[in-house]
């Protein structure tokens, strides 16, 4: 029987590499989630942070991109954008389309979502999948489905039209503000769906027998104790379906038509066929900006706070 | 139907599918009684509870308060308070909200709520607690405030399902009594779920013991302890030895009866009135000694009541020393003794008698009464 022991130098020499190293990562310990967090921040501020940062330049530039001349720095495009009524008519009317599509997206999602929440069957995550299938879809299929549906020989025209002959001459659907309604419901109201879900699931269910207890009805129990719980995620759907369709571009050139462009098509027109790369940044960067003065009214009035998880119940 | 009655269940039975949560379920509870129903997790304790509150529906039978039939009425109309054992606050509401709620559903006009509320608050020891949050408040004020919005309402009766489980072990003790205080107090009618027979016995005027949704007994704790109807009460409340014996002989005031372990010896008991003509020789009989009726005495003592056994195991648990002591065919008999004279003087390994007092030795099941 032979007990190997380490000589005396070889413990001290490893002690001796080994003690630096864990003492000098014992000091980095407040740098590794930095660490972690790297990638993610190196790429949302590198791409989006820097291209913003341009625009932001751009925008305050007599003539956009740089030239080899000396750079003028002006307000001009923003006394253009504000002089300019066409700019400031598509700015409202993309904002009240956006409304319009996130309050018919929740009137659709939150039913939906609620019954799927409660429903007692195994298929429910078959129902919810069925609600979000639509994203593996190509999004310009989607839409020019739309155009067969609501187009002058469309699908609706000839329903009513030939089929039944309620009216003689076909409906002007396409290529109208409702079109584009429809279009961006169509696809944004899925996002609406999954925040609302989630926090009808994670409504307690004895708080709605605790309420029916204390003799509250359906309909009271819905409204005192339901949906006041599910605030924050009707927040989270409104924003994010607000964002998405107040920015969008496809939907509104596919389905709006020339008379109802909004500010995303505005923008692409900027810079792709008037070449005005910097009335076209100073229009992204109004809208950017607008697009934040609304998120953080809407922080104020509903508390998107309660979306990072502080919701100590 | 007496007059005093408030709840009264007959033949009640709840199905799932092909499963029977609650069988042929009847009793009746007195006004201001304090009724528990106790068993093990699974019995249907609970599903009797949801059912008298209407959150589930009766597959059979029928549910009365104050004599009328509710069994197909809606939750919200009866008269009903419920304490669920998560407490179940409204999260968004404040502690003077959620007491209010049901004074709101009600249609109650604002300021005779507010009254009403804050007086409530008092009652629970909790004045001025109005504006806070559900989440501020500890898990015993939790309680409370759960207990003051049932009881605002002024229900028939006050449905308790297992309300202090969530709470650690000395809270639980003082809720205990001040739940038994608030209920003293206001009289209420209370039907108590629990699966923890100390609270039961503790706290209630009557319990039914439950077991795979079949009631087992409905007594006084006291009856339920002294005189389990058949082993699995017994076994369930306190701790039990139950023995398996043959029917032997029986005299005036005494019966002979010799267990099925040890042939040697013959337990004999008093006969407290008990008819024994129904017993025939041979017929097997179950007894039931509890582990601090038994003393251990030293192996010779020449004893009318006993058996000789074998000390196997000593646990010490605090207050009292437990014993396991072998008799015969491996029949274990558990044994509790206080004092440090016990502690010190018993061994395992001893050979020692173990005895009791006739009394403290009873016949379960069919041959009780």
């Amino acid at each position: 029987m032979s007990s190997v022991e380490p000589r005396q130098w070889v413990t001290d020499l490893y002690m001796l590499i080994s003690d630096p190293i864990e003492t000098w990562f014992d000091q980095q310990k407040s740098y590794i989630p930095l660490l972690q967090l790297a990638p993610g921040l190196i790429w949302v501020l590198g791409l989006l942070g820097s291209s913003v940062g341009i625009i932001l330049m751009y925008s305050f530039l007599e003539s956009a991109p740089l030239s080899a001349e000396t750079p003028v720095i002006t307000i001009a495009n923003y006394q253009t954008v504000f002089a300019t009524t066409y700019y400031l008519t598509v700015l409202l009317r993309s904002l009240l389309i956006a409304v319009t599509v996130t309050m018919i997206s929740l009137l659709i999602a939150y039913p939906a979502a609620y019954h799927i929440a409660f429903m007692n069957s195994r298929f429910r995550n078959l129902y919810l999948l069925m609600l979000i299938l639509p994203f593996w879809i190509n999004l310009i299929i989607r839409t020019f489905a739309w155009q067969l549906i609501l187009g002058q020989s469309g699908l609706i025209n000839y329903v009513l039209v030939s089929l039944v002959g309620i009216f003689e001459t076909p409906l002007q659907l396409l290529y109208s503000p409702w079109a584009v309604i429809i279009g961006l419901v169509h696809v944004f109201m899925p996002f609406a769906v999954i925040p609302v879900y989630t926090s009808i699931q994670r409504i307690d269910h004895s708080h709605i027998e605790a309420a029916r207890n204390l003799g509250a009805n359906r309909l009271q129990t819905f409204y005192e104790v339901t949906f006041p719980q599910t605030l924050p995620g009707i927040a989270a759907s409104s924003v994010i379906v607000f964002v998405l369709s107040f920015g969008s571009f496809v939907i509104p050139n596919m389905l709006g038509g020339q008379g109802n462009l909004m500010i995303g098509n505005i923008i692409a027109q900027l810079f792709g066929e008037s070449f005005d790369w910097a009335l076209g940044s100073a229009m992204a960067t109004l809208f950017i900006i607008t697009v934040i003065i609304l998120v953080y009214i809407f922080n104020r009035i509903i508390g998107l706070r309660s979306l990072y998880g502080s919701d100590a119940a | 139907m007496d007059a005093q009655t408030v709840v009264e269940l007959s033949g009640l039975t709840k199905r799932y599918g092909d499963v029977t949560a609650v069988h042929d379920l009847s009793f009746s509870v007195q006004r201001g009684e304090f009724f528990s129903i106790l068993g093990p997790s699974g019995c249907g304790k609970s599903t009797t509870l949801r059912t008298i509150a209407g959150f589930e529906n009766a597959s059979e039978g029928t549910i009365k308060i104050d004599g009328e039939d509710i069994t197909g009425t809606p939750a919200h109309q009866r008269e009903t308070g419920m304490v669920f054992q998560n407490y179940a606050l409204f999260p968004h509401k404040s502690v003077g909200e959620n007491i209010g709620f049901g004074l709101k559903m009600d249609s109650v006009p604002k300021p005779e709520r507010e009254d009403q509320v804050a007086e409530m608050l008092a009652t629970v020891d909790l004045d001025g607690f109005e504006q806070r949050m559900p989440n501020e408040l500890s898990g015993g004020q939790q309680q409370r405030v759960a207990l003051a919005r049932a009881l605002i309402i002024q229900p028939s009766v006050l449905l308790l399902d297992e309300p202090l489980a969530a709470l650690d072990l000395q809270l639980r003790q003082n809720m205990r009594f001040e739940l038994q205080q608030i209920q003293d107090r206001l009289d209420i009618t209370t039907i108590y779920v629990t699966h923890d027979q100390e609270e039961a016995l503790s706290m209630s005027d009557r319990i039914l013991v439950l077991d795979g949704g079949t009631a087992q007994q409905i007594d006084t704790p006291r009856e339920l302890y002294n005189n389990p109807r058949n082993r699995f009460v017994a076994d369930f409340i306190g701790e039990a030895n139950i023995l398996q014996t043959r029917f032997k002989s029986s005299t005036h005031d005494t019966i002979e009866l010799e267990p099925e372990f040890s042939s040697m010896n013959t337990v004999s008991l008093e006969k407290n009135g008990l008819d024994t003509d129904a017993f025939s020789k041979g017929e097997q009989i179950y007894l039931n000694i509890r582990p601090e009726d038994i003393m251990i005495r030293p192996p010779d003592e020449d004893l009318t009541n006993g058996l000789t056994a074998k000390i196997t195991n000593k646990t010490f648990i605090g207050k009292t020393t437990q014993f396991v002591a072998t008799v015969g065919n491996n029949q274990e008999i558990l044994a509790e003794a206080t004092g440090l004279a016990a502690q010190q003087s018993i061994a395992t390994g001893d050979t020692v008698s173990l005895t009791w007092s006739r009394d403290d030795c009873t016949i379960i099941g069919e041959h009780r009464e």
